[in-house]
């Protein structure tokens, strides 16, 4: 990578920085792993910043390839509990930071009870706002493996005391924001 | 209803982790260990002779493939012998009195710098010619931010750079953007840099740890770089900035000075052929040598170089740094 080929990677990682570092947080529904996929995923984009047409798409197939990698090194182990006081990220330009503080421990607990494929197509369905020919495209199976896989994660989702109550009180703010906007 | 099950989830999603902020240092890190990788053909094997010569063959830097190289500077001269430390130590600090006696214009300013860059990968012994060299014109405010690039590709296609937090300029296009914006933010602002302190041991203590954050060593497998190759390499980067304080430049020098395995040759040139000061040291564990030529009189940073002993190599050559006292009205016709 020259001076110039850099340039265009600080601009790129400046832009779209924040998303991915969420994108690969929701993923690996870990604020300290999706740290370090996010930044070997930086690693490895540099490593081919020139060759890159679409850097992220590039990303999303290296954090997939990552999750997936560490998933079945893992295998069946029980994963390792985080203690989430000892990795917070918050941050005070948040909107809201106490709100993202309390909500995320409870989603990215819900979200490890997903497969982590399942959890993958959830992520880059309704984060990530890929369509499911995208989302099947990338993980190499078909559209009605992402639709059956996206259905069987929102009915697991739905059974998780913690995220029915977040339903509730998003619906709730949901229909706060409505009102005011009427 | 489903739609609304799954709206609900993006939200959560979202407002879950909006309060989640990607450090800077990050692409600031991937580029680091890039640049590692990127090392200079070293005189080896037949051009031995040329090498106990003092004159660097095996790669051209040109301003277009195939033609002569416009180097006899950098590691091609680098006398086999290391200079005796005493003498180097003595060097060093006459160059922390240089860069201390040397002002750093104030007020509203500009700094106009122009490096060459040469990066292509050639394996050793397969290449003799080519290479590829990228002027940069690099707009400086009174800020320290770099704010605009005109980059000059192999002396004749220009592509506009405009580094935008927004992201609403036109990045890498062919037309000059219409206002100067500032960086995306990875390069330290003057308040950032004069922030930095000036004692020997406090600078050392922060370069190593801005290299520890930025360096991300649980991702390095293999041998791992020492305190001492940390702090040398982000001293040589931090010199690297033309808009340095004297107290900063003349406190990296006094690190530099008491950082073990330096070496200083006080008179080799650099890839443009000027006088210059070469700081080098080899680093054990990457296996490649961290170079930095200064200038003697004003302590003022001339090249930086990543070496290899037998791959690639890369430096970054200021061919000018000016400073002018206004902003051009058009910068990137001038």
């Amino acid at each position: 990578m020259d001076r110039k080929q850099e340039r265009a990677f600080e601009v790129f990682v400046a832009e779209s920085g924040n998303f991915l570092l969420r994108l690969a947080t929701l993923l690996t529904s870990d604020t300290g792993l999706g740290e370090d996929v996010y930044q070997e995923t930086l690693h490895r984009l540099a490593a081919r910043w020139s060759r890159v047409e679409n850097p992220r798409a590039f990303c999303r197939q290296v954090m997939h390839n990552i999750v997936i990698d560490q998933a079945r090194l893992q295998g069946r182990q029980v994963p390792q509990i985080r203690l989430a006081a000892e990795h917070d990220n918050s941050d005070p330009r948040s909107a809201d930071p106490a709100s993202a503080v309390e909500l995320r421990p409870v989603l990215l607990d819900a979200l490890r009870t997903l497969a982590p494929q399942q959890r993958m197509i959830v992520v880059l369905r309704y984060f990530d706002d890929r369509s499911e020919n995208e989302v099947a495209a990338l993980l190499g199976v078909s559209t009605g493996t992402v639709k059956s896989a996206a259905s069987r994660a929102m009915a697991r989702l739905r059974e998780q005391p913690g995220i029915s109550g977040l339903i509730t009180q998003t619906e709730t703010d949901t229909t706060v924001q409505r009102i005011r906007h009427a | 209803m489903p739609e609304t099950e799954e709206d609900i989830l993006r939200q959560l999603m979202v407002r879950s982790t909006d309060d989640l902020f990607a450090s800077p240092a990050a692409a600031t890190a991937a580029i680091r260990r890039q640049r590692r990788r990127r090392m200079r053909t070293r005189v080896v094997g037949a051009a031995g002779t040329a090498a106990a010569a003092g004159v660097a063959v095996g790669v051209f830097v040109s301003s277009s493939p195939g033609t002569a190289p416009a180097s006899g500077g950098g590691s091609g001269t680098k006398s086999p012998v290391a200079p005796i430390r005493l003498a180097a130590q003595q060097t060093l600090l006459s160059l922390s009195a240089a860069a201390a006696a040397t002002p750093r214009p104030s007020g509203r300013y500009v700094v106009q710098a122009e490096d060459t860059v040469t990066t292509d990968v050639y394996p050793a012994g397969t290449q003799t010619s080519g290479g590829s060299t990228l002027k940069h014109q690099v707009i400086f405010t009174e800020t320290g931010k770099k704010t605009s690039v005109i980059d000059t590709t192999n002396g004749s296609d220009i592509t506009y750079q405009d580094l935008s937090n927004s992201g609403k300029g036109d990045p890498f296009g062919d037309t000059p953007p219409a206002v100067l914006n500032d960086g995306p933010g990875t390069e330290p602002t003057n308040a950032q840099l004069d922030a930095m302190p000036t004692s020997t041991e406090a600078l050392r203590a922060a370069l190593l740890a801005d290299a520890i954050q930025q360096d991300q060593l649980s991702f390095m497998r293999g041998p791992k770089p020492t305190d001492d190759d940390m702090i040398f390499e982000q001293a040589a980067v931090v010199l690297w900035d033309p808009n340095l304080s004297p107290d900063l430049r003349a406190a990296l020098y006094k690190v530099l000075a008491g950082t073990p395995g330096v070496e200083v040759k006080s008179d080799a040139t650099d890839s443009s052929g000027r006088p210059a000061v070469e700081i080098s040291r080899f680093e054990a564990w990457s296996k490649q040598e961290v170079e930095a030529f200064e200038d003697a009189k004003t302590g003022a940073t001339l090249e930086s170089a990543w070496v290899g002993p037998s791959a690639n190599y890369a430096e970054d050559l200021y061919l000018s740094v000016t400073y002018i006292n206004t902003v051009p009205a058009d910068p990137y016709k001038s």
